[in-house]
């Protein structure tokens, strides 16, 4: 028995031919009965099977599935749509709006991040089938947000273990984040980090190879304030360290992070995402003058294992 | 406007219907190899375009005619499952593709399953509505059908799927099946067995023969897998009772000719029995000396060889040495057979087993939970020892939260050798008690509640309730928070305030009001020990006192403050809280009433339980035999009001069959206060033994029974004025009785069941030792409905 | 008495001076290393040929985070070739404590708000079906918490 009561019983659709019944579907949607839109182009479906609407239906009613916010449904009849249709002009928006569906599921760093990783794929899969679709440009800035989650989940265990000192977890965490996430916005938090474990363990060095590190490449950071105040207090600063805070001829600390779309409001339409301030430029972290760090990027699937 | 896709507001421009369905019957001649394909000519296709197919070909207008491309396209095509059947042939330099497709599935129906529903059915297939329908497919559906009666121990099942021609290129299912009767076991046989005789066999086995009263249970139905469980049953069994060298030589089933029944026989060798000789232990494990081992052995020479024994007594002292900081402890049980003597020898062998390590531990699956709320239950950090015993303490200490519905651990390797990743993978449930109940309780009447309650408030962990209480002579509202891990530390921290109003005319001549706070505060001081302070203040107020009442009671009427600092320490080592199977429980606490308002009291209780599992007796999980026991006494400093509402009373839960606080002193009527009233006392003892048992054919729906026998007494007198000498408290002389050590006794029964409208609880219990006038209450039940 | 005394829990690599003192710099090699050791808790800062063994032991503190009973760090330093340069044990008296940082970077995203939550788990997460919910068996029910007449102060009942 549904404690909170049910929609009402959506109105069916009465028979008319493909072509009225695909244009009330269109105003459906305009007109925001989306369950009523999803209804019309599924009767279309039924009944007329062999008309030339039966591939735009397919679209149309995964839309109205996405705008109701029903995700598993729409990327199914999305998923339809695609495997019928692979080469139509319109299988990269239906690529690209079946990322989204997975997109708009990602729940916050607290939770399990299932949702990141299957909107990461479907999002590649558009940059992969459709490189130089418009849909790729935002594709790939979305990417980088969901990154930038993966690495804000770490950070928080990272953070979850140091507090319960557990240093032997918490600088693994640390170091995966430097390591597998170095285009995100955690890594001057992390390089901090890593700078109180390794003091809080006595390793010196460690600390202050960290510190350097982090100083070259964030050195108007608020972390390398802090930690250039640790390293201070014991005395491990050498000449080399730069002067926190202190504006050096490269541009301001990148941007703002753009913050992804919340659950509850509908995702911007990608034309809308257009506007947002230019990706910031991935931070180069080989600058730093100490040891040079792996060079070699992390591959994709290790970045991708939770 | 909506949000249109971006592309473009209306829909893309309609896709014209390309229509070439002409068919040209050719003689299907080897395409010749050599020369260019101009172009692609591509006949029969009417629901898949054109192009969608050109897709899939491999060769393209341009390329050459090569066999193998060609091959390779048509065995792209069928890979498709779109079509039923494709030719390739060539005309001068064009390329001709015809097809005819697969058709799509209008409807699926299944006909004459009685023992499967249909969603179960549908599940299992892969036919779809509006997918494309191919013979393949229906092939192994029908076989995956067959598998599914085949676990129902339908074996001689028959299912004929038909195909039904439809307009437009579309066809219905419909899956014929004949289920058959049911394959029973008839008869089990032992061949072999000289120690024990087929009836003790036959109740050691799983399976059993089909008997009139088992038309409920599956245990007589004939599985493959049950008989090699059955067989594992047999050796163990045997192991138990010393026969070291038994062996099954085979466990086979044959089907009667008429395919109704099986007859199971089990053939075995015995083995002659051992006895117990001489116990030893060696200890390769560093800084832990062999003798300091010995303690652990519960094992005696000359008795009969128990193989179970052994086991467990191995897995104990391992398990006591990995939590005394040596994770990687291993103790493996050596057996050395002597025939002739019919002796065994035992040697345990304490070693150091691999070094295992967590590399990375990941919680998936939790939608609502936060990540650190679970993760502070494991026992284990990454890059820590990781061990079997960690791994079962940390299963149990999830599934004790009681927010999950699964909880499952597993492990894949890690980089390194001696490195694992853990991957804790749980199954949220709704932590949500919605309870909108109603109900008649033998103590308060008719009672309605709305309550709600929330053991997981925003995935924090955080137990929060918010609930009110109406009922004939009852109402009652409070608001309860508790933190079981305050700013992440090792700090419950809780607060309740609460408001009750209670009259409860027919048996107490009074009402009372109690509006209060109280915060709580604990800590662990190790896995099992753990202390908690509650600070309380409370304001009473007890009035419309009746007139007949006695001069007891027409005391208490008027204000008080109650304000209270307890304390408890309570050492804990149940399996866990909700339905404790295993373990005990000990609690000493005391409660000091004086930091201001106008009580002044000490009252000091110490409270005991213990939990027997019987899995040995019973080979089944669900019956547990519990023995609880608590003392409680109560002593006034600094002149205190000796409110009787502070004192200990007896009844209702903690001795069932009696009223709540119907046993104990109370005060005797006579003329002008002719009420019997109850007025608790200052001491308090109490027992209770109880079984919890599964009733046989209904613990599947959630019912849980169990007898108990309650015990216990309550005295001292403790009252504002006492008026118990005739001499001195003349006129307001109040004589009391009940006020005796003799212990009450009831004896009963009982039962919860988790119905689908909510856990509904009956108790039954009758008063077998009682003073002349205590209250009894035979009948107690109580319901409500969770979410 | 023992009863209040909480067990230290074994973290990190369970090593002891015994193994590490078997390793001699300049001949040994990683391979010794991983079979006296195992394999490194973790490795230096951007640099591989650095390898940290960190073997500690917390106990439970009342009202606090967990204390450190035991920790002790070995650092072996190897040369391009692989074999050992220098080894150095760090103890707890090595350590420079240093108070965390309470700021974090912001991570938004979708949480679940408070109206959905406090009805229980409705909508996407699980939906209502599995009604029975949790709610304990223990045969105490509804009856269990309801104190009843005559128990008027808090606590008086066992």
């Amino acid at each position: 028995c549904g404690l909170f009561g049910h929609e009402k019983a959506p109105p069916v659709p009465k028979l008319a031919s493909a072509e009225t019944l695909y244009n009330n579907g269109i105003d459906a949607l305009r007109t925001r009965r989306y369950t009523l839109a999803a209804a019309e182009f599924e009767v279309l479906q039924q009944n007329y099977p062999y008309s030339g609407y039966v591939a735009n239906a397919q679209l149309m009613e995964g839309y109205s599935y996405y705008l109701k916010g029903k995700y598993p449904e729409a990327v199914q009849q999305l998923n339809r749509f695609i495997g019928l249709h692979p080469t139509s002009a319109d299988a990269a928006y239906a690529y690209y709006l079946r990322a989204l569906c997975f997109y708009e599921q990602i729940a916050d760093v607290q939770r399990d991040q299932q949702g990141t990783v299957e909107s990461m794929d479907a999002l590649e899969e558009v940059i992969t089938r459709f490189p130089q679709s418009k849909y790729a440009r935002d594709a790939q800035l979305k990417i980088d947000l969901c990154r930038d989650h993966l690495a804000g989940k770490e950070m928080l265990v990272g953070r979850y273990y140091q507090q319960e000192r557990n240093y032997e977890a918490a600088i693994n965490r640390y170091q995966r984040v430097v390591e597998d996430f170095q285009t995100t916005n955690h890594v001057p938090e992390a390089l901090e980090r890593m700078v109180e474990v390794y003091l809080d363990l006595g390793l010196t060095d460690q600390a202050r190879k960290s510190g350097i590190v982090l100083g070259y490449n964030y050195p108007g950071s608020k972390w390398y304030r802090f930690a250039y105040s640790n390293l201070k207090r014991y005395k491990l600063l050498s000449d080399n360290f730069p002067v926190p805070g202190k504006l050096i001829t490269a541009p301001k600390a990148p941007a703002a992070t753009t913050t992804p779309p919340t659950a509850a409001g509908a995702a911007p339409a990608p034309s809308a995402l257009g506007q947002q301030p230019g990706a910031a430029q991935p931070m180069d972290i080989q600058k730093a003058p100490v040891a040079p760090v792996k060079a070699e990027p992390a591959p994709p699937d290790q970045a991708r294992v939770l | 406007a909506g949000r249109a896709p971006a592309v473009q507001a209306d829909p893309p421009a309609a896709v014209t219907a390309e229509r070439q369905g002409r068919f040209t019957a050719s003689t299907s001649t080897p395409v010749r190899s050599g020369g260019v394909i101009e172009d692609i000519q591509v006949t029969g296709n009417t629901r898949i375009e054109t192009n969608t197919v050109l897709s899939y070909m491999v060769v393209r207008p341009g390329d050459s005619f090569s066999q193998d491309d060609l091959d390779r396209s048509l065995k792209t095509l069928y890979a498709t499952g779109l079509f039923r059947d494709v030719t390739l042939r060539r005309e001068g330099n064009i390329l001709h593709v015809r097809l005819v497709e697969n058709p799509i599935v209008n409807r699926i129906v299944f006909e004459g399953n009685h023992a499967a529903k249909d969603e179960d059915l549908r599940k299992v297939i892969s036919l779809r509505p509006r997918a494309v329908f191919s013979a393949e497919n229906t092939a192994d559906d029908r076989q995956k059908i067959l598998e599914v009666y085949a676990q129902k121990a339908r074996y001689a099942a028959v299912v004929t799927p038909q195909v039904i021609r439809l307009a437009h290129n579309r066809v219905d299912v419909v899956f014929q099946i004949n289920e058959g009767p049911q394959t029973l076991i008839r008869k089990i046989a032992f061949v072999g067995n000289k120690a024990f005789g087929e009836a003790r066999l036959s109740g050691v086995v799983s399976s059993k023969e089909t008997a009139w009263y088992r038309f409920f249970s599956s245990s007589d139905e004939y599985n493959p897998d049950r008989l090699k469980y059955d067989a594992e049953l047999l050796r163990r069994f045997y192991l138990s009772n010393g026969y070291v060298d038994f062996q099954i030589k085979n466990a086979t089933g044959e089907l009667s000719p008429d395919r109704k029944s099986f007859y199971v026989t089990f053939t075995m060798d015995e083995g002659p029995r051992y006895r117990l000789g001489k116990v030893d232990i060696r200890s390769s494990l560093r800084h832990v000396p062999a003798k300091s081992l010995r303690k652990y052995i519960e094992l005696f020479a000359h008795q009969w060889y128990d193989g179970k024994a052994v086991q467990d007594n191995a897995t104990d002292m391992e398990e006591t040495l990995q939590a005394q900081g040596h994770p990687f402890a291993m103790v493996h049980p050596e057996i050395a057979r002597n025939p002739e003597k019919g002796v065994v020898n035992l040697l345990f062998d304490v070693s150091e087993g691999p070094r295992r390590y967590i590399e990375r531990i990941d919680v998936n699956g939790n939608t609502v939970t936060q990540d650190n709320v679970i993760r502070r239950q494991l026992p284990f950090a990454e890059s820590d020892p990781y061990t079997p015993s960690y791994k079962k303490y940390a299963k149990a200490a999830l599934q004790d939260l009681g927010f999950f519905k699964s909880v499952s651990i597993d492990e894949t390797p890690g980089s390194a050798q001696d490195r694992t990743n853990v991957a804790v993978s749980v199954v949220e449930k709704p932590t949500g008690e919605f309870s909108l109940g109603g109900g008649y309780s033998t103590d308060v009447g008719v009672i309605g509640n709305i309550g709600l309650k929330q053991h997981n408030l925003l995935g924090t962990g955080v137990d929060a309730g918010l609930s009110g209480t109406m009922s004939l002579w009852e109402k009652q509202a409070d608001f309860s928070l508790t933190n079981p891990a305050f700013l992440g530390r090792n700090l419950v921290a809780g607060v309740d305030i609460f408001g009750i109003q209670n009259k409860y005319q027919t048996y107490q001549n009074y009402s009372e009001s109690r509006y209060g706070i109280t915060l709580r505060m604990g800590y662990a001081y190790n896995r099992y020990l753990s202390q908690s302070w509650n600070y309380s203040l409370i304001r009473r107020s007890v009035g419309d006192t009746w007139s007949e009442s006695s001069w007891y009671i027409l005391d208490q009427s008027g204000k008080s403050l109650l304000s209270q600092l307890s304390t408890n320490l309570v050492y804990d080592t149940r399996d866990n809280h909700m339905a404790p199977h295993s373990g005990y429980m000990v609690s000493v606490g005391g409660d000091f009433a004086g930091l201001g308002g106008d009580e002044r009291y000490v009252r000091g209780k110490i409270n005991g339980a213990y939990y027997i599992p019987l899995d040995d007796l019973t080979n089944s999980h669900e019956w547990t035999a519990s023995f609880r026991a608590g003392m409680g006494y109560m002593t006034d400093w600094g002149g205190g009001r000796h409110d009787i509402i502070d004192n200990f009373y007896l009844g209702g839960n903690n001795l069932r069959g009696f009223l709540d606080g119907g046993a104990g002193p109370r005060s005797v009527g006579y003329a002008g206060h002719s009420s019997e009233d109850l007025l608790g006392g200052r001491f308090m003892y109490n027992a209770s033994a109880q079984l919890n048992f599964p009733i046989p054919f209904l613990s599947d729906m959630g019912v849980k029974g169990r007898a108990f026998v309650d015990s216990g007494s309550v005295a001292g007198l403790r009252v504002r004025r006492n008026l118990t000498n005739p001499v001195t408290d003349a006129p307001y002389y109040t004589r009391v009785s009940g006020d005796t050590l003799r212990p009450r006794v009831s004896a009963g029964a009982g039962f919860s069941w988790k119905s689908p409208f909510g856990l509904l609880n009956i108790d039954l219990g009758v008063p077998v030792m009682r003073s002349h006038n205590d209250r009894t209450q035979l009948l107690r039940f109580g319901f409500g409905q969770q979410f | 008495c023992n009863v209040f005394r909480p067990t230290p829990i074994p973290r990190g690599s369970l090593i002891e001076a015994d193994d590490y003192n078997q390793l001699i710099p300049g001949t040994s090699t990683r391979a010794d290393a991983v079979d006296l050791l195992g394999s490194a808790t973790t490795k230096g800062a951007f640099d591989d040929n650095t390898w940290i063994y960190i073997s500690m032991a917390t106990y439970l503190r009342p009202i606090d985070f967990p204390g450190i009973k035991k920790q002790q760090v070995v650092v072996l330093k190897f040369g391009g070739n692989g074999t050992l340069e220098s080894l150095r044990t760090l103890s707890r008296r090595d350590a420079r404590p240093v108070a965390m940082i309470s700021q974090v970077t912001p991570t938004p995203g979708t949480s679940i708000n408070i109206l959905q939550q406090i009805l229980g788990n409705v909508g996407r997460y699980n939906p209502m079906q599995n009604m029975m919910g949790g709610g304990s068996t223990s045969g105490t029910g509804m009856m269990g918490n309801n104190s009843g007449p005559g128990h008027f102060g808090s606590g008086n009942t066992l």
